[in-house]
């Protein structure tokens, strides 16, 4: 019994010096690691290997664009893009959703994030692709509020067509199939003094949406702006700029009239 | 050299007969399956919410989150700056195909490891280190012990170097527990799965510069290597107040507050610099291998762990000398 015991005593100091001993090395790997000129070794990764989980999802429903999409003014922080999500999840628990709107992105900003590889392998996942754009391009290449420059408005909206043709190309060269859901341009300031002008210009800028979008394939345009033409402090956030949840709440429901997704929950197109 | 073995036998046995060691372990035993089960609440909360589980699109949703963070105006700076770093690592994760998660007892174990570093682990040490001494003096066995012919520094060192041993020790085996409780969920598969280091900041840059490739294995030896050491560091501290108080409920109280005042200080006041050359708040070694970037400006792994020796090395003067001259009366 007192050999036993010793022998369980000895084996655990033999435990601790080994342990001592590692840990050292560890330590010492560390530092060189961290401090020492590290030798560039060559990329020994394979993505091969880890790409072969993927291909399981069938239902995505991807949002791109400005503060909209983000659902910035919404005090619940879902926007319509949150609700749309939720509201096909009811039908399908398998609808899974990437949210890739940025707040206050232009559409040149946009041709930018559309490059990006990660983005593009999104597309071609995507079962439906949502996209608000034009908005920060509108109200801040247009001059101020007070004073609307009508050349430099054009101008911007020239880039605008541009970057919509490039944006609507780019998605479409990734993903034939998916229907995109194009929102119209609404105006905040329809109950300012200046709204016949502001109101003319979105107008004009939803003119160009419409023509650009004709030129693609299964590209909807969904129109919001007469949400907010009566009545805008009710549906506006008290920014005057982004919709609130109850604008929110409208633009989903347009979004998924548009997606035919109907009351009783079957979900069709796509 | 016979002589020295047994010295330091003597007190590891010592020290480890208490019930102590065995208290700690089951604390260990205790916790990990909660932290396991934590995280992975963690990780099917984040499947659920975006209803999937590819980890790119999870990485993707990540990185849109924390831009969008970085535009709101009321983000302190220095959370804008760690933001930002977050978010390059994150792309640089994602551009290379690399999953930063991957579930496995390793990933688990690496993860655990950056956690505790900083609080966790130092607790347990204290636990064990903090009565070294001054529990000679309680028990009084102390004058049994400095009665014998060996002089006493050479009592004092074996005593350290059998503290070492016992810590190094606990390190091991906290290791190897989050290895084998982890696994029985996350599974045990991941061991050579690439991991990126080499991650360094310049005036808020993140340098990718060194950024290459480990595999796991080699990332957890080395994490916890550096975790050995900031527990090296603050036994060592234990070991001298031990000597200087001769209650352990004092010296272990003493030494709580200064690991936990630590902590709580890098989180309160990052803007002053000054705290960095305290031991407490250099414990994060860790954060250097995997890049996270540290709270307070200008902190390095050579300075870390220069601050952390400096203390050291005094704390040890301090209880040689102590210990050598002190009368031992009662």
């Amino acid at each position: 019994m007192k050999i036993k015991g010793r022998l369980i005593w000895i084996t655990f100091s033999f435990l601790a010096v080994a342990s001592l001993i590692i840990l050292a090395i560890g330590f010492g790997l560390a530092v060189t690691e961290v401090t020492g000129p590290s030798t560039p070794s060559p990329d020994s990764r394979n993505p091969s290997d880890t790409d072969e989980t993927r291909g399981m999802e069938k239902d995505l429903l991807l949002g791109l664009g400005d503060s909209l999409t983000r659902g910035t003014g919404d005090t619940n922080g879902q926007g319509y893009f949150e609700r749309v999500h939720q509201s096909l999840r009811e039908k399908n628990r398998g609808i899974s959703a990437v949210n890739l709107g940025i707040k206050g992105q232009t559409s040149e900003d946009l041709t930018k994030q559309i490059q990006q590889d990660r983005v593009q392998r999104l597309l071609k996942e995507s079962r439906w692709i949502t996209v608000t754009i034009g908005g920060n391009d509108l109200f801040r290449g247009s001059g101020s509020l007070e004073k609307i420059d009508l050349e430099k408005a054009e101008n911007t909206r020239q880039a605008y067509e541009k970057n919509l043709q490039s944006i609507l190309s780019d998605i479409r060269e990734q993903n034939p199939d998916a229907p995109v859901f194009l929102f119209g341009l609404y105006n905040p300031f329809g109950h300012l003094e200046d709204s016949e002008k502001t109101s003319a210009l979105v107008t004009e800028w939803n003119q160009t949406i419409r023509a650009v979008s004709q030129e693609y394939t299964k590209v909807v345009v969904v129109p919001i702006d007469d949400i907010f033409q009566l009545n805008p402090e009710k549906y506006l956030y008290s920014d005057h700029f982004h919709p609130n949840e109850k604008g929110y709440a409208f633009m989903s429901q347009r979004l998924m009239q548009a997606m035919q997704v109907d009351g009783e929950g079957s979900v069709n197109g796509g | 050299m016979h002589n020295w073995v047994s010295l330091i036998y003597n007190e590891l046995l010592k020290m480890i007969k208490k019930k102590r060691v065995r208290v700690i372990l089951l604390i260990v035993v205790a916790l990990i399956p909660i932290f396991t089960y934590a995280q992975y609440r963690t990780v099917q909360t984040t499947i659920e919410q975006l209803g999937t589980s590819d980890w790119r699109t999870v990485l993707q949703q990540q990185i849109i989150d924390s831009q969008n963070r970085l535009s709101s105006s009321r983000l302190p700076d220095e959370w804008r700056e760690s933001l930002k770093l977050n978010i390059q690592q994150q792309q640089y994760y994602l551009d290379h195909d690399i999953n930063p998660a991957a579930p496995g007892a390793p990933t688990f174990a690496r993860e655990f490891v950056e956690e505790s570093v900083s609080l966790f682990l130092p607790l347990l040490v204290v636990v064990v280190a903090s009565d070294i001494v001054s529990s000679e003096h309680a028990g009084g066995t102390i004058k049994l012990l400095l009665t014998r012919p060996v002089r006493r520094w050479r009592i004092l060192l074996s005593k350290y170097l059998a503290l070492i041993l016992l810590v190094s020790f606990i390190v091991t085996a906290t290791a190897v527990l989050a290895i084998l409780i982890s696994g029985v969920i996350f599974g045990y598969s991941g061991w050579n799965m690439p991991v990126l280091t080499g991650f360094s900041q310049q005036n808020g840059e993140l340098v990718t510069d060194h950024v290459h490739l480990i595999p796991q294995w080699k990332y957890l030896l080395m994490g916890y290597g550096l975790a050995w050491f900031a527990c090296a560091a603050v036994a060592t501290l234990s070991f001298m107040v031990s000597v200087l108080v001769r209650s352990t409920a004092a010296s272990m109280g003493v030494m709580l507050a200064a690991l936990i005042s630590g902590n709580l200080l890098t989180q309160l006041a990052p803007t002053w610099t000054a705290l960095k050359y305290l031991a407490f708040t250099n414990l994060r070694l860790t954060d250097y291998l995997s890049g996270s970037s540290t709270m307070i400006e200008g902190m390095t792994l050579p300075f870390s762990l220069a601050v952390l020796t400096v203390w050291s090395l005094a704390a040890l003067a301090v209880a040689f000398t102590v210990f050598t001259r002190n009368d031992v009366l009662a």
